[in-house]
C-alpha cells in the first residue's frame, strides 16, 4: 500500500467515523418557528372542523423528524401548546398525541422514555393550568414510575388534581404519593385521592381511611368506606356494616355495595368467615321490601361461601316472588351429589308450591355434578 | 229485635251508588283483559330525557307509570318530586321500580350499576358502556343484586327467530367446529364521519339551565361547546368512540349471538387508519377482529384510505362439518326463545339483552378502536379482559374516572 493510498483509506476511514459520530449524537434541537414549521405539516381541519388524515407513514415522518432534536424538541412543542381558546393549536396538539402514540410501540422503548421525561419536566412550572392539564394527559398514556413524583406533585392542586390522579391510577403502584397527600388534601382533591387509594388497594391507608369515615362531609365518608370495601381488609368489617345500616338513601346504598365489595375480597382471600358475617348480617337486617336485593346479594353470597343448599332452601320459604326466584336460579346453578340430595330431602316435607320449585332445580340444566361442564341444553350436539 | 227498614227510594240510592262506584273506577285500577291491575303496575324513571329517550322508556313495557325524568339539562327546573338533575335522588325513591337509562354512554354503566344496587331493574340504551372495565363490573351488579339488565338494542331478538341465523348459532355452539373459516364482513353504515368530533372547537359559555359538571361525570371536565353535547358528544372518546361504538353494537350485538360468541371476545385485532385525535374521534380504513377458533369480524367504514381486501366474506355451513356431525347438529334443540324486557322483569329471567351479552358486544367495537388508537395490531386475552404485552393499549381497557365517579 503506497502512502496516497494510505491517505485515502485514512481519509474514508475519517469520514465514515464522523458520519457514524454524528448518527448517534441527537441533532441540534429545532427553533420553534421549525417546530412550527413541521406541527403545520399536520393536516388541516375540514370546513366542519373535522380531521380525514393524514396517512400514517407521512405522520410518522414527521415524528422521527421531532424526535431527532430530542428532548429539547419535546419541551419547544409543548411551548407551542396554548390554553383553550386563546389561540390556534390544534396541529401541535395532534401532532404531540401522535407523536406519544409513536413512541409507545414496542420497539421503541428509548424514544418513550425520552418523550415522558420531556414531557414531566415541564409540569409544576409556568406553563398555564389547562397546557398542563394537556400534558398530564398525554404523560397518562405513556408514562411508568419515574414520571410519577413529577405528577404526584400536582395532586394538590385544584385544577389539576384530577388528571393527576388518573395519571397516577393508569402508571399503577403509586398509592405511596396518595397517601403522603392525603393529609393536606381538602374537598374534591380529598375525595380523588381516598377513591384512588381504594382503586390501588392500599391496604396501608386502611386506618386514615377508618377515621375517613366518620367525617362530617357525606362525600369524605362515601369514598372511605367505598375504598375500605376495594382494599379487602378484614378489619373493616364492623366499620362498614354499621355505616352502612345507619345510613339513608344513597349513602346506605354505596355503604351496603362497599360491605359486599369487601365480601368478596375476602372470599377471594380465602376468609370465608369474616366473608359470611357480611353476608349473613345482611340477610339478616335487610328485610324491607325495596331492599330485597340486599338480602339477594346477602343470600347468594352466604351460598357460594357455605357451598351447601341450606340457605337457598329456607330462603324459598319466603313470600317474595324475587328471593325466590333468586334462590331457586342459584340453587338449580349449584352443582354436586351433595346439593341434589338436599332438594331430593326436602322434597318429602315440602308444601306443594315449594315441591314445584324443588321439582324446577332438580330438572335445571346443571343438576348432576358430574354433568357440569357440559354444553348448555341449546348448544348440546 | 230491631228491624232495619229499608226504604225503596234508600234502596236505589244504595245501587246507584255502587254502580257509580264501580262506573268512575277505570279498569286499569279493577284489571281485567286488556288491563293492567295496580298490582302489577311498576313505577318507573327516564333519565337521560333526550333523543332516544322517549323511546327507551316505552321499551320498558306497558304497565309502568312514569314517575320521574332525569337530566342534566333540567338546572331550571328541578322541583325534585318529578323532576331531577342528579340521577342518585331518583334512584333513592321507594316508588321506583325500573329505569329507563338514554344519557350519553360515558353515563350508560355508572347509572345502570347505579340503579341496580338500588334494587332497580334497568332498560339501558347502547352502546352499553365506553370502555372494557365498565362492562366487567356491569355484569357483577346484575349478578351480585341479580337485577334485570336489558340493553337497548334489539336486533338480536330478530337473528334468534332467523331460520339460517339459528343454524349458524347451532353450529357455532356444538363447538365441532375446528378451525372456524368465517368471515364476517360489515361494509358501511358506520357513520364515521358523521360522528366524529371537532378538533378545532372553542370554548363557549355554559347553558344556564345545564349542569355541565355532571354531564361530564366521570369524565375529564372540558370547556364546554355544544358539539360536545346532544347527540355529536358521539365524536369523543370521553363521552363514546364515534361512529363504530354507536352504530356497532346495532350491527355486531345481533352477529355476535349468531356466531355463539356471547361469553367471549376476539383475540387478534389489527387496523388501518390515520394517526388518532387524543380527544375527537377521527376517521379509520378497516378493523379485523379475529376469535381465538378462527372465526372474523371485519369492520370496513367505506370512509377512508384504501378499499380492504384482505379477506373475502365466508359464511358457516353445514358442509363445513362431517356428516357425523352435522347429525349431532341437526339433532339439537332450538335455542330458546329470548326473553323480552318487561317478561324478564315479572319472571326474573335473563333477558335477550343481558348485562354479558351486551358487555362483550361492547368489547367488540371498543377494541377496534384500541387498536385504531394506537395505531397497531393488538392481542387480547378475553378471560382476564386485558390486552397482552401493550401497556399503552391496556390503559385504555381500565382508564380512570374522575372522582367521585368510579367502578
Amino acid at each position: 500500500m503506497n502512502s496516497i493510498e494510505l491517505v485515502k483509506r485514512l481519509a474514508v476511514g475519517a469520514a465514515v467515523a464522523a458520519l457514524l459520530i454524528a448518527a448517534a449524537l441527537p441533532c441540534p434541537a429545532a427553533s420553534k418557528e421549525e417546530l412550527a414549521a413541521l406541527a403545520d405539516q399536520m393536516p388541516t381541519a375540514d370546513r366542519d372542523g373535522k380531521y380525514t388524515g393524514p396517512n400514517p407513514a407521512d405522520a410518522q415522518k414527521v415524528y422521527d423528524e421531532i424526535l431527532k432534536g430530542g428532548k429539547e424538541n419535546i419541551v419547544g412543542l409543548v411551548g407551542l401548546v396554548v390554553e383553550p381558546g386563546k389561540g390556534e393549536d390544534y396541529k401541535v396538539r395532534y401532532l404531540l398525541h401522535g407523536l406519544v402514540t409513536y413512541v409507545a410501540r414496542p420497539d421503541a422503548e428509548k424514544d418513550r422514555r425520552m418523550v415522558c421525561e420531556a414531557l414531566a419536566s415541564t409540569l409544576g412550572g409556568a406553563a398555564p393550568k389547562a397546557v398542563q392539564g394537556f400534558v398530564v394527559q398525554e404523560v397518562q398514556c405513556i408514562a411508568d414510575k419515574a414520571a410519577a413524583a413529577a405528577i404526584g406533585k400536582l395532586l394538590l392542586d385544584e385544577e389539576l388534581y384530577d388528571p393527576a390522579a388518573r395519571a397516577l391510577l393508569s402508571i399503577g403502584d403509586t398509592a405511596d404519593l396518595f397517601r403522603q397527600a392525603l393529609p393536606a388534601a381538602k374537598g374534591r382533591n380529598r375525595v380523588a385521592i381516598i377513591q384512588a387509594l381504594g382503586v390501588l388497594r392500599d391496604a396501608r391507608a386502611a386506618a386514615d381511611l377508618k377515621g375517613a369515615c366518620a367525617d362530617a362531609d357525606e362525600s369524605i365518608r362515601t369514598a372511605a368506606r367505598d375504598a375500605l370495601g376495594t382494599i379487602g381488609d378484614a378489619s373493616a368489617v364492623d366499620t362498614l356494616l354499621s355505616g352502612a345500616a345507619g345510613a339513608k338513601g344513597n349513602e346506605r346504598t354505596v355503604g351496603t355495595e362497599a360491605a359486599l365489595v369487601l365480601a368478596k375480597r375476602l372470599v377471594d382471600a380465602g376468609n370465608k368467615k369474616d366473608a359470611e358475617r357480611v353476608y349473613r348480617q345482611l340477610w339478616d337486617t335487610r328485610t324491607a321490601p325495596e331492599e330485597r336485593h340486599v338480602r339477594i346479594a346477602g343470600l347468594l353470597g352466604l351460598a357460594e361461601v357455605r357451598g351447601d343448599m341450606a340457605d337457598l332452601l329456607a330462603a324459598m320459604k319466603t313470600g317474595d316472588p324475587q328471593i325466590r326466584a333468586a334462590a331457586i336460579q342459584c340453587a338449580t346453578a349449584t352443582p354436586g351429589r351433595e346439593a341434589t340430595m338436599k332438594c331430593v330431602d326436602a322434597m318429602e316435607k315440602a308444601a306443594p308450591a315449594d315441591r314445584a320449585a324443588l321439582l324446577a332445580i332438580l330438572g335445571g340444566e346443571r343438576r348432576h355434578g358430574r354433568l357440569e361442564g357440559r354444553p348448555r341444553r341449546d348448544e348440546r350436539p | 229485635m230491631s228491624s232495619s227498614r229499608v226504604s225503596r227510594r234508600q234502596f236505589l240510592g244504595g245501587i246507584a251508588a255502587t254502580v257509580t262506584a264501580f262506573t268512575i273506577v277505570p279498569r286499569r285500577v279493577l284489571g281485567g283483559e286488556g288491563y293492567v291491575p295496580p298490582s302489577e303496575t311498576l313505577g318507573g324513571a327516564l333519565v337521560g330525557c333526550g333523543g332516544r329517550g322517549g323511546g327507551t322508556f316505552g321499551g320498558l313495557g306497558p304497565n309502568v307509570v312514569r314517575l320521574a325524568d332525569c337530566d342534566v339539562r333540567f338546572l331550571d327546573r328541578a322541583d325534585q318530586k318529578k323532576v331531577y338533575t342528579d340521577f342518585r335522588r331518583v334512584m333513592e325513591r321507594k316508588d321506583i321500580d325500573v329505569v329507563a337509562i338514554a344519557t350519553p354512554p360515558h353515563w350508560h354503566p355508572l347509572i345502570s350499576i347505579a340503579a341496580m344496587q338500588a334494587g332497580k331493574d334497568v332498560l339501558c340504551e347502547k352502546p352499553a358502556t365506553r370502555f372494557i372495565a365498565e362492562g366487567r363490573a356491569l355484569v357483577e351488579a346484575e349478578k351480585r343484586y341479580h337485577r334485570i339488565y336489558q340493553v337497548g338494542t334489539f336486533g338480536r331478538f330478530g337473528a334468534s327467530h332467523d331460520k339460517n341465523q339459528i343454524l349458524t348459532h347451532k353450529i357455532m355452539r356444538s363447538g365441532l367446529l375446528k378451525p372456524c373459516k368465517a368471515v364476517h364482513i360489515k361494509k358501511g353504515g358506520l357513520k364515521v364521519k358523521e360522528w366524529s368530533g371537532l378538533v378545532n372547537a372553542k370554548p363557549q359559555p355554559v347553558p344556564p339551565n345545564l349542569d355541565w359538571d355532571m354531564y361530564c361525570g366521570p369524565s375529564p371536565l372540558r370547556p364546554y361547546h355544544p358539539h360536545r353535547f346532544g347527540g355529536t358528544h358521539r365524536g369523543y372518546w370521553d363521552y363514546e368512540g364515534g361512529g363504530m361504538a354507536d352504530m356497532g353494537q346495532h350491527h355486531f350485538d345481533p352477529v355476535q349471538w349468531t356466531f355463539g360468541k356471547d361469553d367471549t371476545s376476539p383475540v387478534e385485532i389489527e387496523s388501518y387508519a390515520p394517526p388518532a385525535h387524543a380527544e375527537a374521534c377521527g376517521m379509520w380504513g378497516w378493523v379485523e377482529l379475529k376469535y381465538a377458533d378462527g372465526l372474523t369480524f371485519v369492520m370496513e367504514s367505506t370512509e377512508w384510505g384504501k378499499p380492504y381486501d384482505r379477506l373475502q366474506p365466508r359464511d358457516v355451513s353445514l358442509k363445513d362439518l362431517s356428516e357425523e356431525d352435522q347429525k349431532k347438529v341437526l339433532a339439537m334443540p332450538d335455542p330458546p326463545p329470548m326473553v323480552d324486557f318487561p317478561t324478564a322483569v315479572k319472571t326474573r329471567q335473563k333477558p335477550g339483552g343481558h348485562a354479558e351479552a351486551a358487555h362483550r358486544a361492547a368489547t367488540i367495537l371498543h377494541l377496534a378502536n384500541i387498536s385504531i388508537r394506537v395505531g397497531r395490531k393488538i392481542r387480547f386475552d378475553p378471560v382476564k379482559e386485558q390486552i397482552i404485552g401493550d401497556e399503552e393499549a391496556n390503559r385504555l381497557v381500565n382508564q380512570p374516572m374522575r372522582a367521585p365517579w368510579h367502578l
